[in-house]
């Protein structure tokens, strides 16, 4: 009875496959799919980091890289101060006199001209007046050159893949709306043809922006013809001058014979 | 018993093993697996409950799975069987997350079409759509998988990890289920 479906059992499955065959995915997933696949995926045979081991690696290169900043700047104070002192490099000397924040507007402009590091005169510069102390200027730089090292947050969550939203994919049906539909149809099958137009107009009215706006309104022209309304006629070609889908257009001819 | 009957589904044709190297899938080679398997991916993802507005959703997160787990590619025969065992535990947490109220509503496309003979397609249609929404999941799967997929017992069997005699058990539970719920239907409606 049951090693196999019969006849009757198959006609339903077919039926449901081939309803489900109007559904598709939205337009353009496929690139969406590969970009949030590659986007996620670790490098290949790598294993996968926890958020909280990632957090503790960026914190880790976050504070090496502030220490070797804090380094490089310490030892350029301390190779420029001295430098200082060469002829050369006494406009350098000279703006240190001026206030801080004037000479730093001008020693920008002269870094750049030189083909400097643009850290370097800034240190350079701060540092001038102590110059003739050298084992005073890089105390007196390292805290100011040094930046506090930046720590991620180790509750900062992993970025999630791109989505799209989950209503974007399709437009939303009420399962009110399917059955009212459903219920003119119906009755328009048991002839109850003004009861049908009823439930067809009060589908109109509380979804007037349906995505089954279509299928009701080839409904409401089969009922017409079916009523024998002088209406059915007009109804007809205006439904068909729409451009309405091949399978409605055959079920308004069919219902409607020209 | 006889194995699944196969359906149009099934003829579309099935490569033999996973086609991509144990090192993982490429870009272009995930392009040529999305090609073949998205439609597999999506309509049973529907099958297994998810709305069809949330389906697009499951597909991107079973091949993004498919990338990141691709360790799991030596275990497998059947592409299909891999992306089904994906897929079944993306819908199981999914299902989870989703608003009961959203519709499980078929395709409107085909909406009021009847046979000559009065047979509705549509009711038959959402017959079945009702059929697999009370189905208990392991019947379910196997049930889609063996008559809507068309796929063979042994291959859904290494979907779903289980033994073959265990896949022929719940189909054979699924179908009486099914033949008795078209049987009540069909005397309900005087067919």
């Amino acid at each position: 009875m049951v090693d196999e479906l019969g006849s009757r059992e198959r006609r339903y499955i077919e039926a449901y496959l081939e309803l489900e065959s109007h559904s598709s995915a939205a337009h353009g997933l496929r690139e969406r799919v590969i970009a949030a696949a590659f986007a996620e995926a670790e490098p290949a045979g790598s294993r996968r980091r926890s958020p909280r081991r990632r957090a503790l690696l960026l914190a880790g290169v976050g504070l090496c890289a502030a220490s070797a900043l804090a380094w490089w700047v310490g030892r350029t104070s301390l190779v420029e101060a001295p430098a200082a002192r060469l002829p050369d490099q006494a406009p350098l000397i000279m703006r240190s006199d001026r206030p801080v924040h004037e000479t730093s507007a001008v020693k920008r402009g002269d870094a750049k001209d030189r083909g400097a590091p643009e850290a370097v005169p800034e240190v350079a510069a701060d540092v001038a007046p102590a110059a003739s102390s050298t084992s005073a200027a890089p105390e007196r730089t390292r805290p100011r050159a040094t930046p506090a090292p930046v720590v991620p947050r180790v509750t900062e969550r992993r970025p999630t893949p791109p989505r799209k939203p989950p209503e974007a994919a399709a437009p939303t049906l009420s399962t009110a709306e399917v059955a009212l539909l459903d219920r003119a149809r119906r009755l328009a099958q048991h002839g109850q043809h003004e009861a049908a137009l009823a439930r067809l107009r009060e589908h109109a009215s509380t979804y007037p922006r349906s995505v089954l706006a279509t299928e009701r309104a080839a409904e409401e022209v089969a009922v017409l013809c079916r009523m024998g309304s002088a209406a059915a006629e007009s109804a007809r070609a205006s439904f068909l001058a729409g451009d309405p889908p091949q399978y409605l257009r055959v079920r308004v001819t069919k219902a409607c014979p020209p | 018993m006889p194995s699944p009957r196969p359906t149009p589904r099934a003829s579309q044709g099935e490569p033999q093993g996973v086609p991509i190297d144990a090192r993982g899938p490429t870009p272009r080679s995930l392009r040529r697996i999305y090609d073949e398997h998205h439609a597999f991916v999506r309509r049973n993802a529907i099958r297994l409950g998810i709305p069809h507005g949330h389906a697009d959703d499951v597909v991107q997160e079973v091949f993004v799975t498919l990338v990141r787990r691709s360790e799991a590619l030596g275990e497998f025969r059947s592409m299909r069987a891999l992306l089904f065992a994906i897929e079944r535990r993306v819908c199981a947490n999914y299902r989870r997350k989703l608003d009961r109220k959203a519709v499980q509503a078929l395709p409107a496309a085909a909406l009021l079409a009847v046979d000559d003979d009065g047979f509705d397609r549509i009711e038959a249609a959402h017959t079945v759509a009702r059929f697999l929404r009370r189905l208990d999941e392991p019947r379910r799967e196997v049930f889609v998988l063996a008559e809507l997929e068309g796929m063979s017992a042994p291959e859904i069997a290494e979907a779903l990890g289980i033994n073959v005699n265990t896949v022929y058990t719940r189909l054979r539970a699924a179908r009486q289920r099914f033949f008795r719920l078209v049987s009540a239907r069909e005397e309900h409606h005087g067919g």
